[in-house]
Order: structure tokens, then sequence, then C-alpha cells
């Protein structure tokens, strides 16, 4: 990442210069636009969070972006930045055939929420929900956040990167041994 | 008129009470037929009508994007045939196609088209397997048994070709696991030149049948709008008058070669689903035969001898070849930091992996977009207002694959 970024500084053309709809989304949410990415010839641009929903509505009403294709909640912990959730938004311009990313870091590591896409995107409503569930990021003005993969009374969230997976409990129920015979234990 | 019959009805309203007004909650599945596969659907119903319908879902799901994060990228690979198991090779290619991006890394052509022509006739696998338990759903048993006819032979080749007949798991990174046996092309030949009649034979069964017309037109139609705002991809949105497919929008994997047409409908409702997936089926066909008719020379697997295993006789007398593959079955490769997201147009729509590594030999994460997952949105909003018979209707025309779903 380090690397790549040094990369990117040296370069004399700034990512965010490379595609006219991040500079068109820059000159929109100003200070809310925390700069992009390019890997593979994709571009993801940082957003924050507080300017998620205007940019999401100009990328949709104004560049023509209107299919949300996922959102995906990362934990970053393992990863050399200083947030440990960020959310990813993948949109998609059919008219165009282009992509764009956007990412959003979480701004409390401990209980880490997002305003939710789902009144720009009505599609966002599972991909949040899921998001919840497994990372539990918590997505402001969802209309039912819930969750949906794992089961009722489920604690925890596994996508986390400290979510132990082989320490689940097991529930065992044994019969009683007949009078007389020594349990298995024994 | 009204109101005189009333006077004179002995069940008055004085006797049976004030008329019933509440609404009824049914719940449908997650153990029925035709919900095709563990999926639960709570209605409310207003008689006949349906008010609201809300799939739940979770019941297969078995945490396999963090089982990816354990495990190395080429461990990682068979799990992908267990999420859509009716379309396994579709999978595969998505999830190569993004570590071999992530890697920066081409593929001979020869195993382009090889891929191409694999991914091509899973098209027609989930395809037959949809329009058998479609129909079946809908009370016509016949093209159930045909599909299933024609299924059984692309199985058979699967079964040759990877050596399983579901889970396939034979695209590798970098390749595919094996060459094909000598009788391949054979009997992908004698397979597709007369499959166009057998979809002659499906089409005679229903699109002119009255009865599959009557459940079909006009219901459960979705508008684009709707689509795009729901994130539907796939046959869905082409059915509503949108020609995308990433095919021929975003071509991966030498797609840009060959001629196809994207079939589109204009209602969006159940029949236009059907069509565009049988005109699909005449098109993937098409493709096939143009794999088969320019199948190049060359060599079927990247040279790459970090990430390809060498070939078996190598490993005898060459010491290099050895190690490479002793570091390949053991630790695997490291792939560079960075993260990527490939999306391919797989059966059911825009299939996507979105990777991200950190340099080490396991992914740091991976997402799989299913496009089932985004489809099922559609299954609240087409049957709203609709009659309670048509749930099923709308439920087969998604083509949902709930291994997918809850991945």
């Amino acid at each position: 990442m380090s690397e790549e970024e040094r990369e990117q500084t040296e370069a004399e053309e700034p990512v965010e210069n490379k595609d006219p709809d991040l500079v068109l989304l820059q000159a929109k949410i100003g200070e809310g636009f925390l700069g992009a990415r390019e890997h593979r010839g994709q571009i993801s641009a940082q957003i924050a969070p507080a300017a998620l929903l205007d940019a999401a509505r100009f990328l949709r009403d104004e560049r023509g972006y209107k299919l949300l294709s996922f959102v995906c909640g990362v934990d970053c912990l393992e990863l050399p930045v200083s947030y440990r959730f960020k959310v990813t938004y993948s949109l998609l311009n059919p008219e165009k055939s282009q992509r764009l990313r956007l990412e959003a870091p979480c701004a409390d590591d401990l209980e880490p929420a997002m305003p939710s896409v789902c009144g720009v995107w009505p599609g966002a409503r599972l991909h949040e929900s899921e998001a919840y569930d497994l990372l539990g990021i918590t997505f402001e003005g969802h209309p039912e956040l819930e969750r949906i993969l794992t089961p009722e009374g489920f604690e925890g969230h596994p996508h986390r990167k400290d979510f132990d997976i082989s320490a689940e409990p097991v529930a065992f129920t044994f019969r009683d041994t007949p009078a007389g015979k020594p349990r298995a234990a024994e | 008129m009204a109101t005189q019959t009333r006077q004179t009805d002995p069940l008055d309203s004085d006797m049976l009470g004030p008329i019933q007004t509440e609404t009824m909650t049914l719940n449908m599945g997650p153990q029925h037929p035709s919900t095709h596969g563990v999926l639960r659907v709570v209605l409310e119903l207003d008689g006949e009508t349906v008010l609201s319908c809300k799939p739940v879902i979770g019941y297969l799901h078995t945490g396999i994007e963090k089982n990816m994060e354990e495990k190395t990228y080429n461990k990682a690979l068979p799990m992908t045939d267990r999420m859509d198991y009716l379309a396994p090779m579709s999978n595969n290619l998505g999830f190569v196609l993004a570590v071999e991006k992530l890697l920066d890394m081409e593929v001979p052509r020869r195993c382009r088209y090889l891929r191409v022509l694999l991914a091509e006739m899973t098209r027609l696998n989930s395809h037959l397997v949809w329009l058998g338990t479609h129909a079946l759903d809908l009370g016509a048993m016949t093209v159930f048994l045909y599909c299933f006819r024609e299924r059984e032979q692309l199985l058979k080749i699967f079964e040759k070709v990877s050596g399983v007949r579901m889970m396939t798991s034979y695209f590798r990174v970098g390749g595919v696991a094996r060459e094909p046996y000598p009788e391949f092309y054979e009997d992908c030949r004698a397979f597709l030149e007369p499959f166009s009649d057998r979809v002659d034979e499906y089409e005679e069964l229903l699109t002119n049948n009255p009865i599959y017309l009557r459940r079909a037109e006009g219901v459960c139609a979705m508008t684009a709008e709707q689509a795009y705002a729901l994130g539907i991809t796939g046959p869905l949105l082409r059915a509503c008058g949108v020609p995308y497919d990433i095919r021929k929008n975003e071509p991966y994997s030498g797609y840009e070669e060959f001629n196809f047409e994207v079939p589109v409908g204009e209602r969006g409702d159940i029949l236009d689903r059907y069509l565009v997936r049988v005109a699909e089926m005449r098109e993937s066909r098409r493709i096939a035969m143009q794999v088969l008719e320019g199948m190049p020379e060359g060599p079927l697997m990247a040279d790459n001898p970090k990430v390809v295993p060498p070939p078996k006789e190598q490993l005898a007398h060459d010491m290099e070849a050895l190690i490479h593959h002793f570091k390949i079955f053991t630790e695997g490769y490291s792939v560079p930091e960075g993260e990527v997201y490939q999306a391919i147009e797989s059966p059911r729509g825009e299939l996507g992996f979105y990777m991200i590594s950190d340099g080490s030999p396991d992914p740091y994460k991976v997402k799989v977009r299913a496009p089932s997952f985004a489809n099922l949105h559609a299954l609240g909003e087409i049957t709203r207002g609709g009659l309670m018979g048509d749930v099923v209707a709308a439920i087969g025309s998604i083509d949902i694959v709930l291994g997918e779903i809850d991945r």
C-alpha cells in the first residue's frame, strides 16, 4: 500500500483527475473527498461518511451511476490504515459501462456506523443488512436493519478479523446411560 | 340491486358480525418444493391479493467468504462451486479472473477460448435447470423431462473433462486443471449441433401454449427504473429492455472476439424473462460453436512458474520445477497488495468477486457479489398487489440459487 501511494505521489497526474466524474465529485463535495487510489486500472475514491449521501445522490442523478452493484463492509484490522472499518460501495453506470468504487472509513472503531444509502439506491437494503450482520456496522436510516444470514440469537460478527472461528461451542446432549453401565467418560 | 340482496339474505351482517378485514400472514417455506432451495417467504395476504412479500434468507449460510480468508487462493477455489451449484464454472471463472487481475497476469488465448466454451455450456446447463423447474412450478411436467435429458449430456461432458459432475473446480489461476480429454471437442460438437432443435422443442411446448401464457404474460412485471434502483442484473434486467450484458459491455476472457446478440424484452414480465433466457440459450450455443470453429493452437497454461504448477514429467528431472511444485502446494503463492473487483456475466446476472490482498498467500477479504442476492430484492416488488398463485411463478422467474445468496 505504502509503496503504491509513493508511486502515485511521484506520478505527474493525481488519480482523482483521471476520471472526469471524480473531478466533478471533488468539486461537489469539497472536503468530503479524501482522495483516490488506483489499482489495476480500477479507481476507488475515499469519501468522508458525512459527505456520503451527497456524493451518492450526485453520482446517481447527475453522473448516471444508477445501479449499486454491492455494499461491502471491510474489517481493516490487519491492514496498514488508521481506521478499523470501512464500507465499500461499487457503482455502475450502465449507459457508459463505467464502474466506480467509493470507500467510506467508519469514524468509530468500537461502534462503527455509516449513513444508509437505501434512500438513494433501495437495493442497498439487503447488502447493508449483511454488513451489519457479519461485521456489526450500523447503518443509520436503514428501514429494517436486522441479521439476515446468521441464525437467530447468534452473538458476534463473524467477518470481523478478531472473531474466532475455531472455538464455536458445540452443544452435546447426552442420553442417560442405563443403570450399572459405566459412563462414556469413565 | 346489491342492497336488496343484502336485505333478503338470511346470512345478514347481524348474524355473522362485522366483515373480516384483517389480513392474513402466510409462511411459505423454508421446505417448499417451489422455493428452489431453502428460502422462506412471509406473505401478507388480503384474500388472494399479496400485500407484501418478504423473503427470509440465511438457512444455507456456511461462511464461505470467511473460510476463504484462511485458505490459499487455490484452496479457496473449490468453495466457489458450492455457491452457485448450478453454474460452477461461471463461479470458477469469476474467481480466477479476479486473482489473475490481482496478479496482473494474462492467460494464453487457447485457455481463454476453452474457458469461454465451458462457461457458455455452464450457462446452458443453468438455463436448462431453470426452464425445467420454472415450467414444473407452473404445472408443465414434460419440459422438465426434456431439459434434464439435455442437462444429463452436459453433466457427462463436465464429468469427463473435470472428473466431477457438478462441483467441477476445473479452472485454475493461470489456466485450467488439466488438458481436456482427446474427444472433448467432438463431444461438445455432438451436443451443440442438434441443440437448437432441442430449444425449438422447448419453445413448442411453452412459447405459444395458452396455459403458460395465461400464467406468464403481463404477470409480475417490472420496469427498467425499478430494476436499476434495486440493483437487478442479468436476464431480469434485460427482460425490462436494457441491453446490459457484461460479456458485451465490459468484455472479459476474450468475449470481444465472438459474435453474439444480447436478447432483450419489452414489458419485463415473466414471459419476457422466459423469452430472454431461451434466446440466450441460442446465443450461448452460437458462442460455443464459434469457439469450436476457431480453437487456436498453443499453450494452455500461463507461463508463470510461481503460480502455475509445472507439468508432472518435469518433476522427475528438474530441480527447480520440483521446488516450485512444492511451494505452490504447501504455502501457495503471494499476491501483490491491492484490491480489485472483477465482474462476470453469470447465468443469473452480475457475479462479482471483490478481493483484497495484503500481500500474503491468503486473500485478506473476499466478497462475492452474488447475482441472486440482489435479484431476490425483486420478489417483494413484483409480487405486491398480485395474486398469491403468482408468487410461485415469480420466484421461478427470478431464477435464484440459495447457495450463492446465503454463501
